[in-house]
């Protein structure tokens, strides 16, 4: 509504300029001719003045002067009568007629078809410091990177985030950030392994010498962690080195427990390894089917995974494969997604779509030696062992935020809960801001952490006993929120 | 909402200016003085209008509005304000808005300081002006919105450019759109003479401020475009020849023909028609450059925003424009008289002199941008016309038109003497040519014809001082007397003088730097030194930085003389994190007006580095020598005679009016 009247304003002063001419000016009008009389007037004075400052000579003078008035002469000539005009003429009615109507109409009309009067400025600065509640998936995490990036040495931040993004299907991110919080807390099983498993997801489930590497890391550091182990057997199985993977699985079933998340995918593992074993001609490749993008990162993904049953996970590879192919279609440009392509074909065991793939993509990028040769080793190595995949930066996609939308209430809380306790822990740094007092017991209270709620606010509530307006803000949210303090 | 009413003021403004585009002009036909009149008033609101629309657009950079598409591809929140700012104007949509916005401000000039033209010329004049606006404003609507918004609001925007987050690109394109833009007033002026059928020397009295005020920002933003690239790109070099550049000097070289001959017009009445054209001209290779910069025909270092459906957008308003404009030359000429008459050695003789040279180098750099691109487009080979064409053409055509400046202002108007000129001249010539033996003896290695430019350049700015010398009448009059004469003289004599002299300097400084540039490409360890041209230079720390927006490599070189530290330089090599994009930031140390540049190289691994130096004799004054032409040409503007005062109204009529 503001806009529209600040419009209506802004159409009325646009109107004043064409209707004070119009209507209400009153003018004495000049000759015509007046306007060039007076150049040359002054020229003649120039003249003088110059003549004057014995700047030309006498004789110069005269000839300039004579030329000057031949002018002024040649002027009384060529001006025509002119008539009184001064009067509201038909022309100037029309005018006035089709500029008040039609500049309205044609302004708003046009404006409406090119813009949008609902839509609100999104000033950066508003977006990060609004209530976490009532904000996207998306924009939560784009808070925590902003915050994570405004201190890219406390790796608090980068711990929320890694996961987050992980579970978000943005593993290139993720690993960023866990190559982050590894440099700044120093390498330990569990961060190895993290790093591990979001390159593993990366690379579309493979696990690539770098991946193992960290696994390897991780195992060294802390023997009894399971993750990496169980990754390390996976990557014996890719290897087509099924004896050394059988081994590794069975060590790791015997050892237990049997209630373990991670034990029944395992056995299932074991027992799809024992049956390759049998026949070494499969491709080794194809086998391996570790999902990319299928779940959280947490302990209980590995079972996500591994629950799911292998056409499930098939068919969403397939389905993935299927929607890059058709964006190659339209952008055939790219040469990472050609290289995608041509390795999850290899992967589903599609070996003649790989080799269409490839074809196309070698005839595309035959002009670019760089492509081709990146295609040419993909070609070799797809045969013998994994490839490292091609690393690429960049924002979310439109997939990401699908990913985003489609998070599942639990997700969506895992992910709040990471953003309190940084928030909390900020506050142990900086106790003396409010706002950030207010917002933790907020989502304290959201997320049915009473006691957390109640905690936070005799806290602050203690902080701010000497500040009036801050002890009512609490007050008030307090009684919003059904909390109390506790008495001490 | 703000976005959105500087969105609705865009929409506002071309809805006005399409009525402006009409009232005035009608009313100058059937006389009309209340609609001739309304040009007056709507022209400060068009640019009232525009004005908000920008500031909103500003504003939405400023505060990381990345809802708006625009500011989402060339903004970064965590660049520094100032580059926010600069942000608007260092992308395409945001650009053209301040392109319409420039437009809009001279029309709204000539509306509100053009009391002394006659109503009809005034009404004319603005009319032609909203014809531009409007083709300019619906390009922007309808194929460059920047208020376009997005649905999926990002966090983080693509960032500008790095090599436009700079302080030059900050003043350098609104200086240089104010002078491309200016030259739209002398254009509309032409047209409107055209169209009234009516051209006189009055004409170009009203004409030359503006085209004078056009020239001096014109000159600032060529300039400072030239010192940008100087340091920005880290080449060292100082002028490419690149179709961009050579798109705003064309109108520059175009425009200081049109002012020369103007001076003409005025004062005798002569070369109407010539000016006209010229005025037509000026702006269709401003307009050319707009098309050649803007509709990504050119893949240069500038061509930061292109689209070829908008190529052919402003291609249509440049054949509408030019076109149309010629078609009305071609028509309307035949009715205008020629004027006085001048013998060939006058002062008309040498500013059409001046003219000729002027034009036909224009036409040889238009030749050298065009060539390349015709022959791509009919044969599709690529070929590059590049600094040799430029200089073995432009160079020596130069050397005439300034051997001939200082005779100019010292030749009488009409009939002149050539050899009491070149007497008075006799004592310049003397010490010239002094210089130019003394350059021989003391610079030059063999032969080389580096101190026949120098020679000339001394000639330039003393011969530019000498018609002051002269006026004062020193020493025959005594000094205070001189003195006096020398304050009374008009300020368009001083600003000539000045120009001139301004030009002297640029020539001597492109001449020794072209000449005695020494250059030295070193692969330095940390602690080790190398030497050019007298200066030591030891590299002492190589190593990361982390700017804002950016990280980068820093080298710290400490500069010696005589084991003396006389400077200590940070040559730097950014990669630009959201873009991934590297730049090099050079590192200049000024001594006098010479200059030591640095430029970081690979880096070879932690404590190794390629450095290039160069040393750079005198180049400074290049851009100095144009700082003084444009205080030349302010000075000139300031002068009396370019402000002629509206007539005041006969007292019979203002009498039967209030009656």
């Amino acid at each position: 509504m503001t806009f529209w009247i600040l419009a209506t304003v802004l159409t009325l002063i646009a109107l004043l300029s064409i209707g004070y001419p119009l209507f209400l000016r009153k003018r004495p009008s000049v000759d015509a001719d007046s306007y060039d009389k007076s150049v040359y007037r002054e020229q003649l004075e120039e003249v003088d003045r110059d003549l004057e400052r014995g700047q030309i000579s006498a004789s110069e003078a005269e000839l300039a002067k004579a030329e000057i008035a031949r002018r002024l002469i040649a002027l009384d000539e060529l001006v025509e009568e002119t008539q009184n005009s001064d009067k509201f003429s038909t022309a100037a009615q029309v005018t006035a007629i089709c500029t008040f109507i039609l500049l309205p109409i044609a302004s708003v009309a046009t404006y409406v078809a090119l813009g949008d009067p609902q839509r609100a400025d999104m000033p950066l600065q508003a977006r990060m410091s609004a209530d976490p509640k009532t904000q996207s998936v998306e924009e939560l995490v784009a808070r925590a990177e902003a915050r994570a990036n405004n201190n890219p040495n406390d790796v608090r931040g980068w711990k929320v985030l890694a996961p987050v993004y992980l579970r978000l299907g943005r593993a290139d991110d993720a690993i960023i950030a866990f190559r982050k919080v590894i440099s700044l807390e120093g390498s330990n099983s569990e961060n190895e392994a993290s790093l591990g498993e979001a390159i593993t997801i990366a690379a579309q489930g493979v696990i690539t010498a770098e991946a193992k590497q960290h696994f390897i890391n991780a195992t060294i550091a802390n023997p009894k962690n399971i993750k990496p182990r169980f990754f390390l057997a996976v990557a014996l199985g890719q290897e087509n080195k099924f004896d050394e993977a059988i081994k590794a699985w069975e060590t790791m079933l015997a050892q237990g427990p049997t209630t373990a998340a991670w034990y029944k995918p395992a056995e299932g593992e074991l027992a799809r390894i024992r049956k390759q074993a049998g026949q070494p001609s499969a491709p080794a490749i194809a086998s391996n089917s570790q999902s990319p993008k299928l779940g959280g990162p947490s302990k209980g993904d590995i079972a996500n995974a591994a629950n799911m049953s292998a056409e499930d996970r098939t068919a969403m590879i397939e389905g993935m494969v299927a929607n890059l192919a058709s964006k190659l279609e339209e952008d055939p440009s790219n040469i990472n997604g050609w290289l995608r392509i041509i390795r999850s074909y290899s992967v589903l065991g599609r070996k003649d779509d790989a080799i269409a793939a490839y074809s196309k993509a070698v005839i595309q990028f035959e002009n670019n030696p760089g492509a081709s040769k990146q295609l040419n080793d993909l070609a070799v190595a797809m045969n013998i062992q994994p490839v490292k995949p091609a690393q690429k930066l960049g924002g979310p996609s439109k997939g990401d935020i699908a990913n985003a939308a489609n998070m599942s209430a639990e997700d969506r809380t895992a992910m709040i809960e990471g953003m309190v306790a940084n928030l909390a822990s900020k506050l142990e740094e900086d106790p003396s801001n409010i706002n950030g007092w207010l917002r933790i017991i907020r989502s304290y209270s959201v997320l049915g952490r009473k006691g957390d709620a109640i905690a936070a606010y005799s806290k602050a509530v203690k902080q701010f006993e000497n500040n009036p307006g801050a002890s009512k803000q609490l007050n008030d949210l307090a009684v919003a929120m059904n909390i109390e303090a506790i008495k001490q | 909402m703000i976005t959105e009413l500087g969105h609705y003021a865009l929409v506002l403004a071309l809805a006005l200016t399409l009525i402006q585009s009409v009232a005035p002009v009608w009313g100058a036909r059937i006389n009309d003085e209340r609609l001739m009149a309304s040009a007056s008033y709507t022209s400060p609101m068009i640019f009232f209008l525009l004005f908000l629309s920008f500031s909103a657009l500003t504003t939405a950079y400023v505060t990381s509005d990345f809802s708006l598409v625009n500011v989402w591809q060339n903004s970064h929140s965590l660049m520094p304000t100032i580059y926010k700012i600069s942000g608007t104007w260092g992308n395409h949509e945001g650009s053209m808005l301040l392109w319409v916005l420039i437009l809009a401000l001279f029309a709204a000039l000539v509306a509100l300081f053009g009391g002394n033209l006659p109503p009809s010329l005034k009404a004319n004049v603005l009319g032609v002006q909203a014809w531009i606006l409007l083709s300019f404003l619906l390009f922007i609507l309808l194929t460059s919105n920047p208020f376009e918004r997005l649905d999926q609001v990002p966090f983080e925007g693509r960032d500008l450019n790095p090599i436009l987050q700079d302080v030059g690109l900050a003043i350098h394109p609104p200086m240089l759109y104010l002078g491309y833009v200016g030259f739209s007033i002398t254009f509309a002026f032409a047209v409107a003479a055209l169209i009234e059928g009516r051209i006189d020397a009055a004409w170009a009295r009203w004409v030359r401020p503006w085209a004078l005020l056009a020239w001096c920002f014109l000159t600032a933003g060529i300039s400072m475009g030239s010192y940008w690239a100087y340091y920005e790109l880290g080449w060292g070099g100082w002028w490419f020849w690149d179709p961009v550049e050579n798109s705003s000097f064309m109108p520059w070289l175009s425009g200081t023909a049109l002012l020369h001959s103007a001076l003409v017009m005025e004062k005798r009445s002569a070369l109407k028609i010539w000016t006209v054209l010229l005025a037509i001209l000026t702006f269709s290779l401003s307009l050319l450059g707009t098309f050649l910069v803007r509709s990504g025909v050119l893949t240069s270092v500038h061509t930061f925003a292109s689209d070829p459906e908008r190529g052919v957008f402003i291609l249509m308003i440049l054949v509408l424009f030019i076109g149309g404009s010629l078609a009305l030359f071609a028509l309307r000429a035949g009715r205008l008289h020629a004027g006085g008459i001048f013998a060939p050695i006058s002062r008309e003789g040498a500013l059409v002199f001046n003219n000729l040279i002027l034009s036909t180098a224009t036409a040889t750099v238009l030749v050298g941008t065009l060539y390349p691109l015709v022959l791509e487009a009919i044969t599709g080979n690529k070929i590059s016309v590049g600094a040799p064409f430029f200089n073995l053409t432009f160079g020596p055509m130069m050397i005439p038109l300034l051997i001939a400046v200082p005779f100019g202002p010292l030749l009488a108007w009409k009939r002149g003497d050539l050899y009491a000129a070149s007497q008075r001249l006799f004592a310049v010539f003397g010490a010239s040519l002094l210089v130019m033996v003394i350059a021989f003896a003391f610079l030059s290695d063999g032969f080389s014809l580096a101190p026949i430019g120098i020679g000339i350049a001394a000639w330039l700015m003393m011969g530019s001082m000498a018609e002051l010398y002269l006026r004062s009448g020193y020493p025959k009059t005594g000094f205070k007397v001189a003195m006096n004469r020398l304050s009374g003289l008009p300020r368009t004599v001083w600003g000539t003088a000045m120009a001139h002299f301004g030009l002297g300097m640029s020539v001597l400084g492109i001449v020794f730097v072209t000449a005695y540039e020494t250059e030295n490409v070193s692969i330095l360890k940390v602690g080790e030194t190398t030497e050019l041209s007298g200066y030591t230079l030891r590299l002492d720390e190589l190593g990361p930085r982390a700017g804002p927006n950016y990280t980068e490599d820093i080298a710290r070189v400490t500069v010696l003389v005589d084991g003396k530290v006389v400077d200590e330089l940070v040559p730097t090599k950014r990669i630009y994190t959201a873009r991934q994009m590297p730049t090099s930031e050079s590192a200049i140390s000024t001594f006098g007006f010479s200059q030591l540049y640095l430029a970081l190289g690979e880096v070879k691994d932690k404590d190794t580095v390629v450095l290039r130096i160069w040393w750079k004799p005198l180049i400074t004054l290049i851009w100095f020598g144009t700082v003084v032409m444009v205080f030349g040409g302010a000075f000139s503007l300031s002068d009396r005679r370019l402000r002629v005062g509206a007539p005041k109204p006969s007292v019979r009529r203002a009498k039967a009016i209030n009656a």
